[in-house]
């Protein structure tokens, strides 16, 4: 039975999800949330925030599935991209400027700690860069690098021309070498 | 080109913070107890929203059909003088 589910298209498990499935909404659900959260946690770079958005945008679906119109023709996931970036833009509104996390940990005791500490500490440095650019570019970088969209999709998702989306990328990726370079001057400065 | 592979293996080591407990799951357990989803239309439920303002038609068609045939509620005149004259003459004594 199970089985059955899983091999059920999104499409399909929504239009069950209209005729109150609970089994294809959890079907849907465990398919996309790590995605999802993903997308998430990387426009806001707080995991809690990431969390709620994510919950609060199923849930919505949840309760009126008449949102996600497939005549329209956009895929699923294309449409529930938008959802959760709108989401993620109106969560930025409200908490300008943005709370970078201080999630550093007291290093522990383990062989690998200082390992985890320099892990740790580039991925700050990442998070810290993307953080930096204007919210536009971040979505970009979000949609075509990490969930490696084509710039059409991702373009279609954000809702702008191609040209648009190209030149945004092309900002973005500059002013993060700039800021990787920048780190890696520091960090040759300190060791 | 080799800027681009530093800068794609930099932003590599963003690490993802992992969603507490289950995510999914919570959102399972959440719409479990949410109220129940509005079900899609229905034939009949398409039928229902047509007729739910059904007297108001027919109110409005009533009307309308009226005004067209010329109805007007019987003027006072017609009956025996004016409403002026009536006062007058059911407090003159």
């Amino acid at each position: 039975m199970a089985a059955q589910w899983h091999e059920k298209t999104d499409e399909e498990l929504l239009a069950l999800i209209g005729q109150q499935h609970h089994l294809a909404f959890a079907t849907l659900v465990r398919r996309h949330t790590q995605r999802f959260y993903a997308v998430a946690y990387r426009h806001l770079l707080t995991k809690t925030d990431a969390e709620d958005v994510v919950q609060d945008a199923f849930l919505k679906l949840w309760q009126n599935p008449k949102l996600y119109q497939a005549e329209r023709g956009a895929k699923f996931t294309t449409w529930f991209y938008q959802i959760i970036l709108n989401a993620c833009v109106d969560v930025n509104k409200k908490k300008k400027p943005l709370a970078l996390p201080e999630d550093f940990d007291v290093a522990d005791a383990r062989p690998t700690a200082l390992d985890d500490l320099v892990e740790k500490e580039e991925s700050q440095q990442v998070k810290e860069a993307l953080a930096g650019l204007p919210e536009q570019q971040r979505m970009a970088m979000n949609l075509c690098f990490y969930e490696a969209l084509s710039n059409e999709e991702a373009a279609n998702i954000m809702g702008i021309h191609l040209k648009a989306l190209q030149s945004l990328l092309m900002r973005a990726k500059t002013t993060l070498k700039d800021k990787m370079q920048k780190t890696r001057k520091e960090f040759r400065h300190a060791s | 080109m080799q800027a681009d592979n530093d800068l794609d293996q930099w932003l590599n080591k963003l690490a993802l913070e992992t969603p507490a407990t289950n995510l999914a799951e919570r959102i399972i357990a959440a719409a479990a107890v949410a109220p129940a989803p509005m079900p899609t239309a229905t034939w009949w439920s398409e039928w229902r929203s047509w007729l739910a303002p059904a007297p108001a038609y027919a109110l409005v068609s009533v009307l309308f059909l009226s005004v067209l045939a010329g109805y007007h509620l019987p003027d006072i005149d017609d009956t025996n003088g004016s409403a002026v004259e009536l006062w007058d003459e059911d407090f003159s004594l």
